[in-house]
């Protein structure tokens, strides 16, 4: 591994800034009004469920980009580790951080869902919810090991570290529902689908992938900005 | 015409459930044609005796196909109800429950119409007993649709509050950020191209 900490700056933080990306990304994160609409108008309601099996179309697109964040990160992370660049850190650092936002979404959606439909809001016994949690802790984990450091290139290192510990924590979420038997969250219903049920979910998956693309490349510009702040503040 | 009246027994099994057994008014004038000609006062004293015959045969034909034709449907769905409320008085409670999780309201409406009716003829009380726990049951599920929106809206309003405040604390970072440059980038600009500027 290089030992030669490269720096991205300025050069990467200054060329986000055409307005058709904003355009595009603003569209992206738009599309979230018109998603919820059709969630809460198109599919039929559940009879067992009623109008709560609505949040499905929020719970699981979040949730799967709880998942898929962490991935992204701990790549980013092994790149940073690979290579010393700043700008896999910076990626790995932004997608950890929109993966703690969208994981929170999750543990807040599942949780009142499950109060109606499981009787309780959490369950300690549950291999789904556990493994959730402890993805959780490994993003937290993140974000203790990377802040409480203070040199910035270690910081890089622990936290590229912890991605990709949080990263595992996804991947056995993952699988949690498809090699065992959880005691209340229920299997995996992709394929048991209505057709205007399939439709609607399909539809925000994508609508909240994009939403994470937008969010992302603000929390990358953002990171970038005061990385930037940062340098010429020291060099002054 | 002369308004004709059947029995139940007259018009046939298929027919006597619900309220299509007694007198069935929508019947009458076919039938009391088809009377008619079968008695002999609608066709004229000098007819042959064959035509008289092949006459009431086509009037029993239309007689027939006017009580019997029309109703088979709704009666033998009401048999098959019958049979299988009869069945499923007979099963045994877990499998009964079972059975009737999967039904849809309709199936349940009609299934437990007909497990009334016999359960009527062991208890003549049923009704009371029903109508409560019709009530209970109906407020039940309007308190639980209730709570189940309450928690759907929950959600939305949680899930947009967090993205806004995400949202506002990203747009305030960079604010920040911005002003920090802004304090420290020299008047002239660092050294760089035009096509790098920040435009954010």
């Amino acid at each position: 591994m290089s030992a030669k900490v490269e720096s991205d700056l300025p050069k990467i933080a200054i060329r986000t800034g055409s307005w058709w990306w904003e355009l595009l990304f603003g569209l992206f994160a738009l599309l979230l009004v018109p998603v919820t609409y059709l969630a809460l108008t198109y599919p039929p309601p559940l009879p067992a469920q009623g109008q709560a099996h609505r949040i499905f179309y929020i719970h699981v697109p979040t949730a799967w980009i709880a998942l898929y964040g962490p991935c992204v990160g701990a790549v980013a992370g092994l790149l940073y580790l690979q290579t010393r660049r700043e700008v896999y850190d910076v990626w790995s650092l932004a997608s950890t951080k929109l993966s703690f936002l969208f994981a929170i979404s999750v543990v807040i959606s599942g949780p009142i869902w499950g109060s109606t439909e499981w009787g309780t809001y959490w369950n300690w016994k549950d291999e789904r919810l556990m493994s959730f949690f402890v993805l959780l802790m490994c993003l937290i984990g993140y974000f203790l090991a990377r802040y409480l450091t203070e040199e910035p290139a270690r910081a890089a290192r622990f936290g590229a570290l912890m991605a990709v510990l949080a990263a595992l924590a996804a991947v056995l979420t993952w699988f949690a529902i498809r090699v065992t038997d959880p005691d209340t969250h229920p299997p995996s219903v992709l394929g048991s689908m209505s057709p205007k049920i399939r439709q609607t979910f399909w539809i925000s998956v994508l609508a909240y992938h994009l939403l994470f693309l937008a969010l992302l490349r603000l929390v990358v510009r953002q990171e970038w900005l005061g990385r930037w702040a940062d340098q010429l503040e020291s060099e002054k | 015409m002369r308004t004709c009246t059947y029995k139940n027994d007259q018009i046939g099994p298929d027919v006597q459930g619900g309220n299509r057994g007694g007198t069935n008014t929508s019947l009458v004038s076919r039938d009391d044609s088809a009377q008619n000609i079968a008695a002999g006062q609608c066709v004229s004293p000098g007819s042959l005796r064959s035509t008289r015959q092949v006459l009431f045969a086509f009037a029993l034909l239309l007689v027939s196909a006017g009580l019997y034709g029309a109703p088979l449907e709704p009666a033998a769905s009401l048999e098959q109800a019958q049979r299988q409320a009869r069945q499923y008085m007979a099963l045994p409670p877990a499998a009964a429950r079972e059975f009737a999780l999967g039904l849809g309201s309709a199936e349940a409406a009609a299934l437990l119409s007909q497990v009334r009716t016999i359960a009527r003829e062991r208890n003549p009380d049923v009704d009371r007993l029903a109508y409560l726990i019709a009530q209970l049951e109906s407020q039940r599920a309007t308190e639980l649709a209730q709570l189940r929106l309450n928690n759907l809206l929950l959600v939305i309003l949680l899930t947009v509050g967090l993205l806004g405040a995400f949202l506002t604390y990203m747009l305030f970072a960079q604010r920040q950020a911005l002003s920090r440059l802004a304090k420290v980038v020299p008047k002239e600009g660092p050294k760089q191209t035009a096509g790098e500027v920040y435009r954010g």
